[in-house]
């Protein structure tokens, strides 16, 4: 017990980020421990993105340490991040339309195997693994060289958090994972979430609306305009408290 | 019905693209006196293997995304660096060589112009399209440069025939089959597609997108200026104005071939069977008596209505599928978001 509560997952402190004249994040401490589900809260602007970016290695921040896995780490790319074990699904899209479901779901992590001097891709142990992956979520497909475009949002959106689990994340980082989708498909993906932490997985959930995640974090931490202005626990809070918090920003509370 | 052979004719295009090529041969021989002849396939299959090594390139890179207007001119620029360095005593090979790392760094510079000063393609090789042809015209001031030396063992390589074939020919066989290979069997392959698909998407996944887009250049320069060193196969001389316009021609042939210009989906295959296509419609129209000028007319109609082709395709397609999914007796992509 003691050990972990002394290395956690993820350890953020003093985070700073500056685009030009916007301060977009600052100073901010955070972190997130094992099997545990945060819930990243704020409005619009408020720095939610910029800061898991940041941990994806497309931004560098100008200034702060974070630790993952009790070591301090900056990642320099998203390739590094996925390396070391966190993966992010985004808002918006997550394939690419164009290319097949086994072809989608193996970018940058393609399997290969070696023929004399090279490597080339092993298609059908990855058509394989693309089609079982599915499967366990519930999506059945004929072959995995159909196109992911026949797939509707929701659908997508499961696919990429199979594929980011199926890649042994650690710390999913789910940004705005329910706001393009239907009520249904938001209750789906909630009740897939829950069942992450049972695995080992850590996420972060950011989003707008608290009633999205409220059931299924353990904790909040809120920012706005790039200053993290609340940290509590879902038993200390409620929903109402919480968009309440959000809403009057900074300048009230404090 | 028709759906499903739509559907069978967009998986197996090389077959269809093959069929249009006998059925040309079998239309021109019979209109054109003299076509069916073995040095008209010769001609063919040579001109036809100079095409086609430029659209290989060419495929790879608009599939990435991007687009070199200037392959023309590389071709003749690095015909150009060839003859000027036998000339001057260097052997063919090493000449050759030469020419080949200056294709390989124009793609270089484009790669690198492209990608990090954010300047599109279309502009920046529009710009190597006039440079390297109007240096080698300035230096030549027009005139044609002949070839000085002995024959070497690698021209000779590059030149000739085995039987019907031109030797140029097996080159672009082996380059055709090690590019598919690359593209749809390897890591990079799969980057290729994805960058050309969605670049920030395939980036926030870890590929590096600008490393394979300037590799793609590179690829694309390194392969026009082989074929304009492998120009010198089969003619003793240079003329500055050689090969004018043959973007043209690639560019047809890739579109012809399904590959979309927006990127991010192709067969390289179906192009360079087009690339053949072409030609022979070309040198079919040459023996049967039209005029030259009339193959542009030609190349720009199909190019038009490949485009407009490829657009129905690709809608056709997204419904086909649908179409399967929503009914026969199987259920395809069933999921637990469907059904409640």
């Amino acid at each position: 017990m003691l050990a972990q509560e002394k290395m956690s997952l993820l350890k953020i402190r003093g985070l700073t980020k500056t685009f030009g004249e916007v301060i977009a994040l600052k100073d901010i401490d955070l972190d997130v421990d094992y099997n545990e589900v945060v819930g990243l809260l704020g409005d619009n602007g408020a720095g939610k993105s910029t800061l898991v970016r940041i941990l994806m290695g497309v931004y560098a921040p100008d200034k702060g340490e974070i630790s993952f896995l009790g070591r301090k780490t900056r990642f320099r790319s998203p390739d590094e991040a996925r390396a070391a074990g966190i993966e992010i699904v985004y808002q918006g899209s997550n394939l690419i339309g164009t290319m097949s479901i086994w072809r989608n779901f193996f970018i940058g992590k393609e399997e290969t195997k070696r023929y004399g001097f090279f490597s080339l891709l092993d298609v059908p142990s990855m058509k394989k693994k693309a089609l079982a992956s599915l499967e366990e979520i519930g999506i059945e497909m004929r072959s995995a060289d159909e196109g992911v475009s026949i797939l509707s949002g929701g659908q997508q959106q499961s696919v990429a958090i199979t594929r980011a689990l199926y890649f042994d994340a650690k710390l999913l980082i789910l940004d705005e994972p329910t706001t393009a989708l239907s009520v249904r498909e938001t209750a789906k993906v909630l009740d897939f979430v829950k069942g992450l932490k049972g695995r080992g997985i850590s996420v972060i959930f950011i989003t707008h609306n608290i009633y999205h995640v409220f059931d299924v974090a353990d904790r909040f931490e809120i920012l706005d305009h790039g200053i993290k202005i609340c940290s509590l626990n879902k038993k200390d809070s409620s929903a109402e408290e919480i968009t309440n918090i959000i809403r009057v920003g900074y300048n009230k509370k404090r | 019905m028709v759906k499903k052979k739509i559907l069978w004719a967009i998986g197996h295009g090389e077959i269809v693209f093959l069929f249009l090529f006998l059925l040309f041969y079998v239309i021109f021989s019979n209109i054109a006196t003299g076509f069916s002849s073995s040095g008209i396939l010769h001609l063919i299959l040579l001109v036809g293997a100079e095409l086609g090594i430029i659209t290989i390139g060419m495929s790879l890179l608009i599939i990435s995304g991007e687009i070199d207007l200037s392959v023309a001119s590389v071709f003749v620029f690095s015909t150009f660096i060839t003859l000027t360095a036998t000339n001057r005593g260097v052997p063919f090979a090493l000449a050759a060589l030469i020419a080949l790392s200056c294709g390989c760094l124009i793609g270089l510079l484009n790669g690198c112009l492209t990608v990090k000063l954010r300047i599109p393609s279309f502009i920046v090789t529009l710009g190597g399209l006039l440079l390297w042809r109007a240096i080698v015209a300035g230096i030549t001031s027009g005139e044609p440069t002949f070839y000085e030396r002995e024959p070497s063992l690698f021209l000779s390589s590059l030149s000739g025939q085995v039987g019907l074939v031109p030797k140029l020919f097996f080159w672009f066989v082996g380059l055709a089959v090690i590019f598919s290979i690359v593209l749809t069997r390897t890591k990079f392959g799969n980057w290729v597609f994805a960058v050309g698909g969605d670049k920030e998407t395939a980036r926030a996944l870890g590929v590096r997108a600008d490393r394979v887009k300037i590799a793609c250049f590179m690829i694309t320069s390194t392969l026009a200026a082989f074929a304009g060193v492998a120009y010198l196969g089969h003619s003793s001389y240079l003329d500055p104005v050689v090969a004018t316009g043959i973007e043209l021609e690639v560019i047809a042939s890739v579109v012809m071939g399904g590959i979309l210009l927006s990127g991010g989906t192709g067969n390289l295959i179906n192009a360079i069977v087009c690339a053949f296509v072409l030609k022979e419609i070309q040198i079919g129209m040459g023996v049967y008596g039209i005029p030259v000028v009339y193959y542009k007319v030609v190349i720009g109609a199909l190019l038009v209505i490949s485009v407009i082709g490829n657009r129905q395709i690709i809608q056709r397609m997204t419904k086909a599928m649908a179409g399967i999914r929503n009914s026969g007796k199987t259920t395809e992509v069933v999921s637990s978001f469907d059904e409640d």
